[in-house]
């Protein structure tokens, strides 16, 4: 039964995609088809491998991100050596798992760097293990670009050096050698809330988890609201671990709610989901990539994420260039349960080789090949100049849209 | 019959004064009574670790050497608490955060230096601990380790949502590394520290430095606290809590400060890994943390003195090592062969397992070797298929369980068997029999009574258990000098008394006075400390401690050296315990089990743990000692020796209250006897005319008597009709 769904589903896909590829052609930047990462590589007489450190939470609680992540480095760094590599050189990929834990994540990094020897190193997955090792990979004048975690503090530093919240604040600068195709969370959220004044909704509830990024990403919304003139009529909160919200979706549906904005991660969002369907309370779901996780409908049932909105910068027919990517991992690994994250991974793998093509293996030449890299193309909605010395995030808010759930896929909204 | 009891085998062991230059001990101003073999092994550990970071470059290795520095300190400290003072905390997580945060804010936000924040947040760890046991320590049972998983919980979902403290899961940044004379000790900053000709160093390989000095200043803590009267004592109140308070000793301050100390060594270790980090994060705090500092001290081999080293090293390693294998790829292929020739291995290896089980002795080398097989099998196959390989973590997993099947004793435990085959565990804290001074001719009389001749008064003593009278208004006049008998049958509230006198129960009703002062409510160990020592009726020795241990912890109250004399074993403390060992060993010599005294308590028959009782008791120097049926379970032939005991501590000048079923004993050495019924007094006088009152032979005899007559009269009512 799973399996003729799955094989209908994939056939699908394949059709949908198909018939998708033709409009999308020339809309979108940067995303003709048939990206690949052969296009880094270069030609040469060979010599040792080049190692490039990845760090992810390969197990632990955030195993479906970072495998996700991880197949799509794999595919491209198997694209890039069978092309060549860098001057006939292979690049070795090192996938060090941290657990999701910042102190495993610290060793890893000083692995990398002082046993490694690494040119560059792609990851994290959790922003708390980014925030914890950033400023050793800083002191070694080693580029890191984070394809997965979102947190905008971990790009971006007050002039003390610490974390901001809000990459707009005043005095905030990049870290140098820190660069991210991850969707940072401010421009998240300015993307949802851009397509609530667009769409007219006019009944907007917000919820929220109470851990810090629930709390934070609520701040950051109410910062954005103030001066889009949307108009909140209620915000609930709930605990990590809740597993029933009836209460607060009760007081929602009371004060007339229609459209929920939610800050919170899968396990709670699949509980609200369900929280709703009890009290029958039919509303509009929305919501930054947490929205994206395909563990959410594995969790709340599939028929329960029909129409649910989320932020995305990739979805599998977002253009030519995704659906061909989508396929390429279907035909690898047989499975792609999470697109947005395999392509976040692939294009952070693909603009390190190929800035590694001009700048060579060295650490600070390949800092500043990244930060001046142009004519870039990626499988995800990343700009053909992902960044300049001012900024270090590739996806602003244009870049990212909002897809919603449909047959059991993240597909673009209208 | 004495012939059967005197063959308790006494074992010859190789730590006898003259045993070899390595075992000759010095006396230094401090850290009195080592042996040069112990030197020698210090000297070799320093060296060790000034050289091991030197040999290896790589300052990742320097960081996993930091890592087992840190964690080994609180897994030592947990130890303490958990091996010897027998108490489990889930919360040692939290006291590690605890040290983190505070070492991370003073240093941060208020600029202190951070030698000195190593200091600080020691101390407020050790306060919270403090203040955590202060309530939570008077209750008996597992309720610690119910607090402590909710201190845990509590400690993570604070540093998660405070974010104005503690960064929640943003983190807290900026947190320096200590100086070295002037300069930072940076994780990747290289310098010359010893001088422009010096070896070029990392800060990697000084702040490791940091971490191992601290973590021999730990070590030595421990073991310095352990084997001497600290750690007898800490051990004393994991057996017996009441025979613990019966000897003067204050089981509550003995558990606080148990843990206490605890929580220090987690709260350095806390802050030692946050000046590693340089940056901590709420996520690292988890319950899981707890959790993984006990299996360091449980796998390495809990109330044993390096375990948790050797536990901490052998976890923190495995996993790093596993990654490699999994990540770089070093062991796996798919050979067929070598993967079915390891699954054999295995396999035979967990038959053998099961075979020798239960076997003890000379099978011991086979299980050894059979685990060993089942480990190596497991662990090549897991490591030769690329696909188990992946997850590392299983494999990981698979080990700590094979590991807690193979050595129920923890790895410390387990290299120890292996090392000493054949010979019989010693008892964990008899170290120093060295003290042993061979005594000469024969002992006349060690008991020292306490100057004091006060009369112990009982006055309406009641205590009742819910609706049932187990004393019913007794008044007893012990007087100084004498032996009082307390005869009664079953269920008569001898027992009771005996519980009410020494404050095991604070009774219901009455007073009681020892020399005009009233003592009834106290706490046990106060009575103790006010010259009242008792044996139990259930024995309670500390079961694992030596003979001779036992009746050194009577000494509790006498003691004078303090814990900062024991932690740097002054002359005070080697002088003190030289002077208690020596009139243990006298006790025992009076008792006549002077031969028994490195035997384990548990392991002596039943009449000589009796004798061990008495000799505790009498370490007290009491003024009254309370014999709860000292005569049950000794045979008739010892009961002679038992009132030639008696009678000689009485004439020491300790007043005796014996309990006893055994009349001709009873009657023998009391100068004075009172007979209880029902929790009433029914008689009191010599014992000739006890012996003869009518009521006390009814109590004994009468209800057997009653029934008889009962029975004859009704058969024969039966046979007149």
């Amino acid at each position: 039964m799973i399996v003729n769904s799955n094989d209908r589903l994939r056939v699908r896909r394949y059709v949908l995609a198909l018939c998708l590829a033709p409009i999308f052609g020339a809309s979108s930047a940067g995303a003709q088809g048939n990206v690949s990462c052969a296009d880094a590589a270069t030609q040469g007489a060979g010599g040792p491998d080049i190692t490039i450190g990845v760090n992810g939470g390969f197990t632990g609680p955030s195993a479906s991100f970072s495998q996700g992540m991880k197949r799509g480095i794999e595919i491209c760094t198997k694209e890039y050596n069978d092309a060549g590599g860098y001057k006939g050189r292979k690049v070795e990929m090192i996938y060090l798992d941290d657990q999701a834990k910042p102190e495993v994540a610290i060793n890893n990094i000083s692995r990398f760097i002082q046993r490694d020897k690494v040119v560059g190193i792609l990851g994290p997955v959790n922003s708390g293990n980014a925030l914890a090792f950033l400023p050793k990979t800083e002191e070694a004048e080693t580029p890191v670009i984070v394809p997965i975690a979102s947190s905008v503090g971990i790009v971006y530093v007050d002039a003390d050096g610490k974390p901001v919240a809000n990459s707009t604040a005043p005095g905030a600068k990049p870290r140098k050698y820190t660069f991210r195709t991850s969707m940072q969370d401010d421009f998240q959220i300015e993307t949802v809330l851009a397509y609530a004044k667009q769409a007219g909704w006019d009944a907007i509830g917000i919820m929220h988890d109470t851990s810090g990024y629930g709390s934070q990403a609520k701040a950051t919304a109410q910062r954005i609201i103030a001066g889009q003139g949307l108009k909140i009529l209620a915000t609930e909160t709930y605990n990590v671990g809740d597993t029933d919200m009836t209460s607060q979706l009760q007081k929602m549906k009371s004060a007339g709610v229609k459209q929920i904005i939610n800050f919170g991660l899968a396990a709670e969002l699949a509980g609200l989901l369900r929280s709703a369907q009890k009290i029958d309370y039919k509303v509009q779901w929305a919501g930054p990539w947490g929205y994206a996780d395909p563990a959410v409908g594995r969790l709340a049932g599939q028929e329960l994420m029909e129409g649910v909105l989320a932020v995305a910068s990739f979805t599998i027919d977002s253009s030519p260039a995704a659906a061909d990517f989508h396929q390429k991992m279907l035909k690898s690994f047989n499975e792609n349960p999470f697109p947005m994250t395999a392509a976040l991974g692939y294009d952070a793998a693909k603009l390190m080789l190929t800035a590694l093509a001009k700048s060579g293996p060295d650490q600070v030449k390949l800092r500043d090949a990244i930060e001046t890299l142009e004519g870039f193309s990626g499988v995800s909605s990343i700009p053909s100049r992902p960044f300049s010395p001012t900024r270090h995030h590739s996806l602003d808010s244009n870049d990212m849209f909002v897809a919603t759930w449909r047959n059991g896929d993240l597909v673009k909204a209208k | 019959m004495v012939s059967h009891l005197m063959k308790v085998e006494v074992q010859k062991r190789g730590f006898e004064p003259n045993g070899g230059i390595l075992r000759k001990r010095l006396n230094l101003p401090i850290f009195n009574d080592v042996s040069i073999g112990q030197i020698g092994l210090f000297l070799l550990a320093i060296v060790g670790i000034v050289v091991a970071p030197l040999a290896l470059s790589d300052g990742y290795f320097q960081q996993i050497l930091q890592t087992i520095a840190y964690y080994s300190i609180a897994a030592i400290g947990l130890n303490i608490l958990v091996g010897y003072q027998g108490q489990v905390s889930l919360g040692h997580g939290a006291l590690f955060a605890i040290g983190a945060y505070a070492s991370a804010l003073l240093t941060t936000s208020l600029g202190i230096s951070v030698w000195l924040a190593f200091a600080l947040s020691t101390a407020i760890a050790a306060l919270a601990g403090f203040l955590i046991g202060l309530p939570t320590l008077r209750a008996r049972g597992h309720f610690l380790a119910m607090v402590t998983i909710a201190l845990a919980i509590v400690t993570f979902v604070i540093a998660q949502t405070w974010t104005d403290l503690t960064g929640g899961p943003a983190g807290l940044g900026g947190i320096p590394r200590p100086d070295w004379f002037g300069t930072t000790m940076g994780s990747l900053r290289k310098f010359r520290p010893f001088g422009a000709d010096g070896p070029i160093l990392t800060g990697q390989v000084l702040y490791f430095w940091v971490c191992a000095g601290f973590l021999v200043l730990a070590q030595l803590l421990a073991i310095n606290l352990l084997t001497g009267n600290w750690g007898r004592t800490v051990s004393a109140v994991r057996q017996s809590e009441i025979a613990a308070e019966s000897v003067g000793v204050s089981v509550y301050r003995v558990k606080l400060a148990t843990f206490t100390l605890s929580a220090a060594f987690a709260g350095l270790a806390g802050s030692l890994f946050a000046h590693q980090q340089e940056y901590i994060v709420s996520d690292t705090f988890t319950f899981e943390k707890s959790v993984e500092f006990l299996v360091f001290v449980i796998l390495g081999g809990a109330r044993s003195l390096f375990g948790p080293l050797i536990g901490t090293a052998v976890l923190v390693v495995l996993p790093e090592a596993l990654k490699t294998v999994s990540a770089y790829g070093i062991l796996p292929s798919s050979d067929l062969t070598i993967q079915v020739t390891l699954l054999v291995l295995a396999l035979f290896g967990s038959l053998g397992l099961f075979v020798f089980a239960r076997q003890g002795g000379g099978i011991r080398s086979l299980r050894f070797v059979s685990g060993v097989a089942v480990v190596v099998g497991l662990i090549g196959f897991m490591l030769v298929t690329p696909q188990i390989v992946e997850h590392y973590l299983l494999v990981y997993g698979v080990l700590l369980i094979l590991f807690l099947i193979t050595m129920p004793t923890g790895m410390a435990g387990f290299l120890s068997g292996f090392f000493y085959f054949g010979r019989k565990t010693l008892s964990k804290a008899d170290w120093q029999p060295r003290f042993d001074a061979r005594l000469t001719g024969e002992v006349e009389n060690p008991i020292v009574a306490a100057p004091s001749r006060d009369e112990l008064v009982i006055n309406d003593g009641r205590m009742n258990f819910g609706g049932v009278k187990a004393l019913d208004g007794i008044t007893l006049v012990v007087k100084p000098g004498t032996v009082h008998g307390l005869i009664g049958p079953n269920g008569s509230g001898k027992s009771t008394l005996v519980n009410i006198v020494t404050g095991v129960y604070a009774p219901t009703g009455g007073q009681i006075r020892l020399g005009g002062r009233r003592i009834d409510g106290l706490a046990p160990f106060r009575i103790a400390r006010l010259g009242i020592a008792r044996t139990f009726q259930n024995i309670q020795l500390f079961k694992d401690l030596s003979v001779l241990d036992n009746v050194m912890m009577g000494f509790s109250k006498h003691r004078s050296a303090t814990f900062f004399d024991q932690a740097l074993r002054t002359r005070r403390f080697a002088r003190e315990e030289h002077a208690f060992r020596t009139r243990a060993l006298e006790l025992l010599e009076f008792l006549e089990i002077r031969h028994l005294a490195h035997e384990e308590a548990e392991s002596l028959p039943y009449g000589f743990q009796r004798l061990v009782e008495i000799g505790r008791a009498l370490a007290t120097s009491p003024s009254i000692l309370l014999l709860d049926e000292p005569a049950a379970g000794i045979n008739s032939s010892e009961l002679g020796r038992l009132a030639r005991v008696v009678e000689r501590i009485r004439d020491a000048g300790v007043t005796v209250l014996i309990i006893e079923h055994h009349m001709e004993l009873v009657m023998g050495v009391s100068s004075r006897i009172t007979a209880l019924d029902y929790g009433q007094k029914i008689a009191e006088g010599i014992p000739g005319d006890v012996q003869r009152n009518a009521r006390v032979i009814d109590a004994y005899l009468g209800s057997a008597e009653h029934s008889f007559a009962e029975l004859r009269r009704s058969k024969m009512s039966k046979t007149a009709e």
